[in-house]
Order: structure tokens, then sequence, then C-alpha cells
């Protein structure tokens, strides 16, 4: 809660000179930009996330299997990397149009966001009961009738999240906005900061960019009050394939590798290019050992923001109304929060707390222990809590809500204890949610870099920095070895998740 | 039951491995150094690593952005364990400086240039690196342009490509010229020049470069180790595109042309103030030096290190360095005035 105190607390120190300058020059500028990148990027991971997620839930095609898992894989693609392999083909070529626009940038990054919705939308296609289907099919509904009328209304809480989540996190971005040369509220953030050396500016327009946010998702929240959306017989027998005719299965396929070839495969194959003709790197042990650090940081990292998120998300259960249910509901608004913006917000509470036991050290005992907590991997996994409990909390959070309460009173009615419903019916209900959790904390923490390399200990590297710090020295083919090996340890966790959704639908 | 308790060990198992992971304190040894640089590893740490060989001090780093950089050592205050601050440009060692970060360095041994070190001796240069145009040898004639300021004349509409003006290097140039021009004057030659870009400022130095080289404009601004590294790129393309243009450096008939510096500090609450001393000592040796030029076709700030035998080629050029000092100071001013023309 202490740094968004902090970052509160902002607003009450007095707007400056620079701030007046921002107001009448650029803000404009930025908010327009800002909106236009959240909407765009809202809208087309929408329409991708969610088409490709019903094809692969109700089609049968061929290679539909690893189709369905490979749509994930853009996930792991860094939005930055991705921006500069396209410009790299762009420049190479001379038909092509650019992309160094804003509508470059909304195409970026919805190739490498929609998995969050399509990853949220499957989950809840998958759950969606056959009879349902059946019944709509008997009234007269078409497929796509379904599609638009019963899947998707049902699938909302998940769908409306992974839009959300794709939206705050463009929202955040700065590598490829940058890149591509469009003034967003977040380049303006910094340019303030770096360019003004104006934290305080800086910060009171990072309030007014969560406040925003704040807004949007209150709306949303107030909006969803009104439906709860639990189907109310959980027995039901789960969605099956059909076949349709060979022309269809075609067309369906080529549909869903599209999202494929540009968010992965395209700039993967020019990151390997890159990698074997033109870069200097070496893949020797000082890079297994950022691999190494890099996997260890982003498991550790996504276990403990689960496990925080678990208990985050039966506080909202059991105790809809209590005060701490409203601050942690509060503290998950920090996907929307720019990283260095929140290693600011971290760093100096937790350096002014090991100032302060340090000083009362030195007097009592006349010994310093140095930073306790900034400099070391707990600031460093606290700031990755306050930026990614977004999404762990309500990727968990959403798993949960479809689990009713009726469910819980008919196990009580039972005599089942709270322990034994949380362990026997939540956590078998729930392991989807929370793989689906760990997994994107783990790519998100891979990829991240602001927070990162701000607050990361002496010597200690990971992919993604090492990836930026060469690509933002301009070379990009260097880079290419780190950004390949993201994508590959992304693999691991995006195979451990499509086991799970495809080992249910095994089962059936 | 049995599946419960395999839960609890392993969460056990977890917050040990998480406190053993949290609580191995930064503590400052003496035999270590400890630097924050804002410059990459890639191109320092081979250094470092020489260093600890010739000495024994190993030197522990972090690197980030240099404001991100700074804003850590204020927050940590006293307790910082950084005993050295690395920049690539001279407004953000000021910057420090000002913000009361580094202390005095005692340049007795060091060989430089007194335009390379600070007047109040808290920081001194480590390479030079000049900002300046390359133009397309197709539709640019050699002596076409030989001002800065001219390429805000009628003549260059629609020619001029450049970066975003978030990008520090263009920050330290305009505000070289409202040190050299007045913010008045400054502001009227930097809209005009502007109104001459070929589009909306985008990419990276590279991007200006090959810009050029498709002909969507005819000059760009840009750092000239960059084009530097086209050249010498291992990627066929690349070196076709760096040869269809060509190198100027402007203002050689007055000031000289833009300069800026990586510099090096040393922390105000380091403990390890004769290590440090020592470190800086080694990275001003003509050897570091001259692997600068080798490494990143920087310009040595040593006076006798030697370069490559391309920055050779190209004589001695005359650089606007007398400013460098004060290029911090005019860094908002800068922001700013880039605000209010236009330049995104």
């Amino acid at each position: 809660m202490v740094p968004f105190i902090f970052l509160a607390s902002s607003i009450f120190i007095p707007f400056n000179d620079n701030w007046h300058h921002i107001v009448e020059n650029v803000l404009l500028d930025y908010f327009v930009n800002s909106l236009s990148l959240a909407i765009g990027v809202g809208f087309c991971t929408f329409i991708i996330g969610t088409t490709t997620a019903w094809l692969t839930s109700v089609y049968d095609f061929p290679f539909r299997k690893i189709i369905s898992w490979l749509l994930l894989m853009p996930l792991a693609m860094p939005a930055y990397i991705i921006a500069i392999t396209y410009v790299g083909i762009i420049d190479s070529t001379s038909f092509l149009p650019d992309i160094r626009n804003l509508f470059g940038a909304i195409i970026m990054i919805s190739l490498v966001l929609y998995p969050y919705v399509y990853i949220l939308a499957r989950g809840a296609f998958l759950e969606q009961s056959k009879e349902l289907h059946e019944n709509s099919q008997i009234l007269g509904a078409s497929q796509f009738q379904i599609f638009l009328k019963v899947s998707i209304p049902m699938a909302r809480p998940a769908i409306i999240l992974g839009v959300t989540l794709a939206a705050m996190e463009a929202l955040a971005d700065f590598g490829t906005v940058e890149f591509l040369g469009v003034p967003t509220f977040t380049t303006g953030i910094f340019r303030t900061w770096f360019g003004m050396n104006d934290t305080v500016t800086a910060t009171q327009m990072a309030t007014l960019l969560l406040s925003i946010v704040f807004i949007f998702v209150f709306i949303e929240q107030q909006s969803r009050k009104k439906v709860r959306y639990s189907e109310n017989i959980k027995t039901q027998s789960k969605l099956n394939y059909r076949i349709t005719s060979k022309k269809n299965n075609f067309f369906i396929a080529v549909i869903c590798i599209f999202p494929i070839a540009f968010g992965f495969i395209i700039p993967f194959l020019q990151l390997i290019y890159w990698s074997i003709f033109i870069s200097n790197e070496s893949w020797d042990s000082d890079f297994f050992s950022i691999v190494n650090d890099t996997l260890l940081l982003a498991f550790l990292a996504s276990i403990i923001i689960t496990i925080i998120s678990l208990l985050i998300t039966y506080i909202k259960r059991f105790s809809p109304k209590s005060i701490t249910n409203k601050f942690m509901q509060i503290i998950t608004l920090g996907y929307a929060i720019p990283g260095p913006v929140v290693a600011i917000a971290v760093l100096i509470p937790f350096a002014a707390l090991d100032n302060y036991i340090n000083q009362i050290l030195v007097v009592k005992f006349n010994f310093s222990l140095g930073l306790i907590f900034s400099g070391t991997f707990f600031i460093l996994i606290f700031a990755y809590c306050i930026r990614f409990l977004t999404v762990s909390s309500r990727t968990i959070s959403s798993g949960l809500e479809s689990i009713s309460l009726a469910t819980d009173d008919a196990a009580k009615s039972l005599g089942a204890s709270t322990k034994n419903i949380l362990i026997k019916i939540h956590f078998p209900m729930l392991k989807t949610s929370l793989l689906t959790s760990f997994l994107i904390v783990f790519i998100d923490v891979m990829k991240e870099l602001p927070l990162t390399s701000i607050l990361r200990p002496f010597n200690f590297n990971t992919l993604s920095v090492k990836a930026f710090e060469l690509a933002s020295d301009e070379k990009i083919a260097d880079a290419s070895n780190a950004a390949i090996m993201i994508v590959l340890a992304g693999i691991i966790p995006v195979i451990l998740i499509t086991k799970n959704i495809l080992g249910k639908r095994n089962k059936v | 039951m049995q599946n419960t308790c395999f839960f609890c060990n392993y969460k056990a198992l977890q917050v040990i491995l998480v406190l053993i992971f949290t609580f191995s304190p930064a503590i400052s040894n003496a035999s270590e150094l400890n630097v924050y640089s804002g410059r990459k590893a890639k191109l320092i740490k081979p250094l470092f690593d020489r260093f600890h060989a010739e000495t024994g001090i190993k030197v522990n780093i972090v690197t980030a952005k240099s404001d991100a950089l700074i804003k850590r050592i204020e927050a940590e205050g006293e307790s910082s364990p950084a005993d050295i601050f690395i920049t690539v440009d001279a407004g953000r060692i000021d910057r420090a400086k000002k913000m009361g970060l580094l202390q005095n360095i005692d340049t007795t041994y060091m060989n430089i240039s007194k335009n390379y070190i600070d007047k109040d001796k808290k920081w001194v240069g480590l390479s030079k690196r000049i900002r300046t145009i390359i133009y397309s040898k197709k539709n640019v004639s050699n002596n076409e342009i030989t001002k800065f300021e001219d390429l805000g004349k009628n003549n260059w509409k629609g020619r001029i490509c450049v970066r975003s003006s978030n990008n520090i290097y263009n920050q330290s140039l305009v505000a070289s010229l409202i040190i050299n021009h007045g913010e008045k004057k400054a502001e009227k030659i930097i809209k005009n020049i502007v109104e001459n870009f070929a589009k909306k400022p985008s990419g990276n130095d590279r991007a200006q470069i090959t810009a050029v080289a498709k002909n969507e404009c005819d000059v760009a601004i840009v750092n000239h180790y960059y084009y530097i590294m086209m050249l010498n790129s291992k990627d066929e393309e690349k070196r076709k595109i760096a040869k269809q243009v060509d190198i100027n450096f402007l203002n050689q008939n007055d000031r000289g042309a833009h300069v800026n510096i990586s510099a090096i500090g040393i922390a105000k609450y380091s403990k390890n103030v004769a290590n440090a001393h020592k470190l800086i000592i080694f990275l001003l040796s003509k050897e570091s030096q001259e692997w600068y030029a080798k490494v990143n076709n920087e310009y040595p700030v040593h006076e006798n290190a030697s370069t490559t035998d391309l920055l050779d080629s190209w004589g001695k050029i005359k650089l606007d360095d007398s400013v460098i000092n004060k290029l911090g100071d005019l860094n908002t001013n800068a922001v700013k005035l880039m605000d209010r023309v236009g330049w995104q």
C-alpha cells in the first residue's frame, strides 16, 4: 500500500512550471494517443483473441492441438522486440507500409498481447456446456449467432479481463511507442523525469494516468455487479468438437495461423537470421548464467505472486466489504503504472527504512548493515508484486467467480469444513486459473525491463535487460540471442498450461 | 491428507528460499568497488575485468538508465553501496553533481583537457561522441551545408530526418544551441529546422541513416559512431546503406561540431575512495582510452591516445567542447523548447 500512498501524495505537492508547460503544450497529445492506443489494443486483442479462442474450442481442424498452443507463443515476445524486428523487415523492403506511427504501435502491441484474451476466453468457452449450445441450435441459432449471443456474453468476465490487461499493459508500455515515435502518457512521464529532472511532476502525471484507469475499471466492475455469470449445474457435459467440411477446415486453420505467423513465426525467424548471420554475441557460459538467473527469478516471483493473489482473492470472496478488500482492489491496479514509476515508488520508502534502521544500529552498536531491503531481491520481488498482482489476482478471481457461492453453501450443508471446501472443491476447480496466473506472471517477469534494471542487485542480469541494452545501443542483431532465449524459455510454461487445458478436454 | 502436507512443505521450502535470496544485504567490501553505470555493461565491463586482473580489486556493476540510478543513489543516501557513477552524457553526471551525490576527484594524474573535467572537479570525461549529420551522396553535394543553423533554411524543406526529442543526445544538442545563441534565437533556429523535417521523428539513429539511404530524406542528425557501426556491420545490407551516405562535421569554421561525453564520478558516500581513484586513473590510461575507440568508435579524452584508421582518416575535428560543463543546466529548457516548437 505504501507505494500507492507515495504516488497519491504527489497530488498534494503544488503543481509547478513544468506541469503548466506540459498542460499547455503536450498533455492533450499524450492523452489522445494513450487513449487511442488503449482502445485500439483492446479492440484488436478482443477480435483476435476471441475469434481464435472460439475456433479452437468449437471446431476440429487439422493441427488443432499444435495451433492451439502456438497461439500462445506471441506472449513470450517482448513488444519492443517485435517492433524492432518488423521495422528491420520493412526497412529492407520497399513495398511494405511504414509502422512507425500510432497504427503500427497498436498492431505491434496487439500481436503480442492478444494471447491474454485468447487464453482466458478459451478457458471460459471450454467451461461452457454442450447442452447450452445444443439448446441454442435447436432454437435456430447459427454457429455465428451462438458465438456472438451466447458464448461471448457468458465468457464476458474472462474476455473483459483479458482486454483490460492488454489495454493496461499498452498504457504502461514505453519501449515500443518510443521506438515507433508515438508520444504517449508514459513517454511523457519519462520525458518529464529524465529530460526535465522533475520526479514530482512525473509522479503527478502517473497518478493522473492511474486515476483514469481506476475510473474505467470501476465503471466496468459496477456494470458487472448486476449479473453473476455462473452456470448452475456443473455436471453438464462440456463442449465437443464439431467436424466441419474440408473447405471450412482449411479456412479456419488459416485464420488461426495468421496471428501465429505475424506475432511469432515471422519475427522469430528474423531473430534467428540475425542471430546466425549477423550477431557478434556468443552462446557462452556467461550467457547461460544469465538464462539461469532469469528463470530462477521468474519462477520465484511468479510463485510468490500467485500465492499472494490467492490470498487477496479469498479475502474478496469471503469478506467483500472489509477495508482490506478495498485496499486490495487499489493495489491490483499496478499493471497500468509504468515500471520506472513503480520503481521509484518502492525504492524511496524502502531506502528510507534501510537508512532509518542503519542510523539506529550505528547509534546503538556502531555498526551498519548496509541496504537490507532496497538493493536486494526483496525489493525486486516486492516491485513485481505491485506490478503483476493485477494480472495474477484478476485471473484467479475470474476463476473463483465461476465457482458459484451456492457450491460453497451446498458443501457446507453437507458438513464440509472451510479447509475441505478449499482443498477438495476450490483447488481442483481453480487449477487452470492458478496455472494461467503462474504462466502469465512468469512470462511477464521474464520480459520485464525497467523495474529489473533499476532495482536489481549488483552483477545480476536478466535476458530482457541484456536484450534491451544491446537493442537500445542499436545492436539489435546482437540482442537476438537473448530475445530468442526469452521466447524459448517462454515455451515451457506455455506447454504446461496448454497441457492443462487440453488435459481437461481429454477427460470428457 | 498427504496432499495437504506436501503443499505445506513445499510452501515452507519456498519461504526459506526467498529468505536466503532476499536477506543477503549489499554490504560494501574494501577489496571491491561498486559501480552504478548508465553505460551498457558490454561497453565497460571488459575494462573492469582487466582492472580486476591487474589490481585484484573486483568491480561489481549495476547498469540502468542514468536518471534511474541517480534516483537510486539519492534514495539510498548514506547507506548507498555505490562507489562510482558512470553516465553516457554530460548533462546527467552534472545533474548528479548538482544534487550533491558526488565527491571531489583528485585529477592530478589525469592527462586530459580541462574541457573534459568538471570545473568543480566532481566528474571527468571518459570518451567523446560527436553529434553531426550524415547526408545522401546522391542528393547532397559535399559542401552544400557547413553550419548546423543552416538546416533551418528553406532549401532543406522536407529533407531532414532525426529521432525523437526524448533522446538525450538531441536534448544536449539543443542545450548547446541555447548556450551558443541564447534561448530566443535558439528557439527560432530549432523551429525552422523542425518545419523542415521530412517525417515525424521515430526510430533510432540507425533508422535515420536508413531513411536517408531510402531517399525518405537527404540528411540525418546522428552520433558519429552509429554511422561507423553500420559501415563495419556484418550485415551486408547495413554496409550497403552506410555506403550510400557520408558524414559531415558541421560548424568547423566557428564553434566546432557538437560533442557530448560519457563521464565518471565518485559517489558521495563511497567507502572506497582510494580504490575509486585507482579505477578512474585506470580508465583514463592510454591503453584503456584506446579501447573505447576500438570497441565503440568513440574519441578518447586522453590527449595522446591513438584512434582507429577510420577516425584518423577524418582528421582533426574542431569540437564545441567549451559548453560541455553547462549542458546539464539547460537540459530542462531544451526539452521545453522542443515541446513548444513541436519536435515530438
